[in-house]
């Protein structure tokens, strides 16, 4: 076999680089649930941003650019609405995912697994070695420890932000049983979490996935689904040692491997960078813009 | 001394009691009456016949502007409050007819009008004799005080007083610009300046002036906090809370502004009166400044609360008053005016809640810092993550060690 894709890959796109066929690492569902987390997140951080530095030179003209107090509220209550649609269907995901599967525990548990274990403290002390020249770099499995934090960070943002939002969106029903202090720390814990939550992202998140230079510009993984084999060995090289290690377990404890995939098609990967170099490029304006206003206010 | 009593000191001084400015026109009138040649037989011939005609006055005048100075128009005098006098009301000594060349006036405005003169004597224009009467009134066409009270009478005294106060001129959209004169709020003759605790609209006296229209909202302000404040804060030695001048008093004007007034029709209202409102209580502006209703306020929105939502406009009293609409008692109501579903505890939401004061709010205080640390924490964390992934890949990079060379050495 020799080459199988009718296209040359888009070579800005880390998760494209190097030869070798690809695989699949992110099905539809996860990355429809990706980007409805861009979208609502971007627009509860554009819509939200102004109101927290409303001293700031820009707030005015953003809030005028997204038509006034009101509709800005309107707009925030959407992108409120579509995290809440999306978290809800990925606790029903969950769920379903362990109803069918033979054995639950490899959610909770095992190299496929999301949740931290002792490996992931060996792997941040070895990166952290690594930082000082004191040992080669970790050898990340199927989900390194920063991904892992990412990932519950959406669960913790998402069930902190959220609550607040929402006692701070009905509060009138709240206070039928919840003591008035309580919107105070609403408010604060609202608008803290989310300066943590658009700083951690645009900066931390968008550095560790794109703009570090193993990457930069661009990873498209979560766009297009997809890796070369030869990404996911720089990425993930731990992925193969650990089939090997787990291949003596139980089927339904070992690490699955990786499902060939087709190469992406030229449009889908220039329209995936294109969005995805929008949604970087509005992040980083965002970033600067919060510096600017925490700086002077 | 206040640019308002020297604005005119440069002029000469100008005697008041040649009210009608004769002098000049001595030469002019001799010249005249001793050419024109009437009838011998004329006994009494009306003013109007040759102080009427300009074509006349012309003919024996010796320059056209001295014949216009002479110049009476009928309509002009007709329509005046002064229309169905006699002249020789004024202009005592031109009785007889040709003229006595060598009479002057002895009438004054004073002659009949004693009480307006006396309070002008009193009043700024009057002590250093920046205006008299003919300026503000004018000579012929002086206008009855009924007409100053029309719309088009506010309308003309505000042109003859800007034009010396041409600072003081009410913009278009003030309430007041249509309908009341200068003279509705300054006293007309003794005007004194707004210092001045005998002025109408010195500090003390505004609640009388502004109430004699407004008597709802001044007597409502009267006993409230601005209210009851201002005698203490106006009087020289008077008690002044740290930060505050004896010009700061909350009278009317404090709020409201004088020329120029908003009212809450003005685009802005709302965010222009939470700064004035500032001007004294900076604290408290900061923390609803903090707080979602001062954010959106900030921002431009116009239907969510601001300072006299809560607080009221006229009859504002501290939270420990059981008048105050933001007391124990009242404050759910309050809240209710736009929340219509509030609750008991809805309205123990603090909406000036200071985080960095831990007696007062706790909650607040807390859950402040403890935000503040899992922030700086996290950021700390991550970013020390982040620089030393770029340091190593950095220092790699100059060395020219490859990441698989790196990974050979396992």
């Amino acid at each position: 076999m020799t080459d199988h894709r009718p296209e040359p890959p888009l070579h800005i796109d880390a998760a494209q680089r190097g030869a070798g066929p690809f695989v699949w690492r992110f099905p539809l569902y996860h990355r429809i649930t990706h980007a409805a987390v861009i979208v609502s997140f971007f627009l509860l951080v554009i819509t939200g941003l102004p109101l927290r530095f409303s001293q700031a030179f820009w707030a005015g003209p953003l809030m005028g650019l997204l038509g006034g107090v009101k509709m800005a509220g309107i707009l925030h209550r959407i992108g409120a609405a579509i995290t809440f649609t999306y978290f809800g269907a990925h606790v029903a995901f969950v769920v379903r995912r362990l109803w069918r599967e033979p054995d639950p525990m490899r959610l909770f548990w095992g190299p496929d697994s999301l949740v931290p274990q002792p490996r992931d403290i060996v792997d941040f002390w070895q990166q952290t070695r690594w930082y000082f020249g004191r040992g080669p770099r970790p050898r990340f499995g199927r989900w390194s420890y920063m991904e892992k934090f990412d990932y519950f960070a959406v669960f913790w943002g998402v069930a902190i932000i959220g609550s607040s939002g929402l006692m701070l969106w009905f509060p009138e029903f709240f206070s039928r049983f919840l003591p008035g202090w309580l919107f105070n720390v609403a408010t604060i814990v609202h608008s803290d979490e989310a300066l943590l939550a658009a700083g951690f992202i645009f900066t931390i998140h968008f550095f560790h996935v794109h703009f570090r230079p193993e990457k930069f510009p661009l990873d498209g993984v979560m766009f297009t689904g997809r890796a070369t084999r030869s990404y996911m060995e720089e990425e993930h090289p731990g992925v193969m040692e650990d089939i090997a290690r787990h291949a003596n377990e139980a089927p339904s404890k070992a690490q699955l491997p990786d499902t060939p995939a087709p190469p992406p098609t030229r449009a889908a990967s220039l329209t995936a960078a294109a969005l995805g170099f929008l949604a970087l490029a509005v992040g980083v304006a965002l970033t600067g813009m919060i510096l600017w206003a925490v700086i002077l206010y | 001394m206040p640019p308002i009593l020297s604005r005119r000191g440069n002029r000469p001084p100008w005697n008041p009691a040649r009210v009608i400015p004769v002098a000049r026109l001595g030469v002019t009138l001799l010249a005249v009456t001793m050419t024109i040649p009437l009838a011998a037989g004329a006994q009494s011939p009306s003013c109007e016949r040759c102080h009427g005609e300009l074509e006349l006055l012309r003919q024996h005048a010796p320059t056209l502007d001295s014949a216009r100075a002479l110049l009476v128009r009928p309509e002009v005098l007709g329509g005046s409050a002064h229309g169905g006098m006699a002249c020789t009301r004024c202009h005592r000594g031109f009785e007889s007819f040709p003229h006595d060349t060598t009479a002057v006036s002895t009438a004054t405005c004073a002659s009949c009008h004693e009480g307006e003169a006396t309070a002008w004597k009193e009043g700024v224009h009057g002590l250093d004799q920046s205006a008299g009467c003919s300026d503000c009134h004018g000579i012929h066409d002086v206008r009855a005080k009924a007409s100053l009270e029309t719309p088009d009478g506010a309308r003309a005294m505000r042109q003859a007083c800007t034009r010396c106060h041409f600072e003081a001129a009410l913009p278009g959209n003030d309430p007041h610009a249509d309908s009341v004169s200068c003279a509705g709020c300054h006293e007309p003759h003794r005007t004194l300046p707004p210092q001045d605790e005998r002025s109408r609209v010195n500090v003390l006296n505004q609640g009388t002036t502004c109430g004699r229209c407004h008597a709802t909202e001044a007597a409502a302000w009267k006993d409230d906090v601005h209210g009851a404040a201002v005698p203490a804060l106006a009087l020289p030695g008077g008690r002044v809370p740290p930060g505050a001048s004896r010009a700061e008093s909350p009278a009317c004007t404090a709020c409201h502004g004088a020329h120029g007034m908003l009212t809450p029709a003005t685009p802005g209202f709302a965010s222009q009166m939470v700064q004035r409102c500032a001007h004294c209580h900076e604290p408290y502006a900061e923390s609803f400044a903090d707080s979602y209703h001062g954010q959106a306020t900030t921002l431009g929105s116009e239907t969510v609360a601001t300072c006299h939502d809560c607080h009221g406009a006229h009859g504002i009293y501290p939270a420990a008053d059981p008048r105050s609409t933001v007391s124990q008692g009242q404050r759910l109501k309050t809240c209710q005016h736009c929340h219509t579903q509030a609750t008991a505890s809805f309205a123990l939401f603090q909406p000036h809640a200071d985080h960095s004061d831990r007696e007062r709010y706790p909650y607040v205080y807390w859950s402040y810092h403890l935000m503040t640390a899992l922030l700086i924490g996290t950021f700390t964390l991550f970013g020390v993550h982040t620089l030393l992934w770029i340091a190593r890949l950095s220092i790699d990079a100059l060395r020219g060690t490859s990441r698989h060379a790196d990974h050979g050495g396992d």
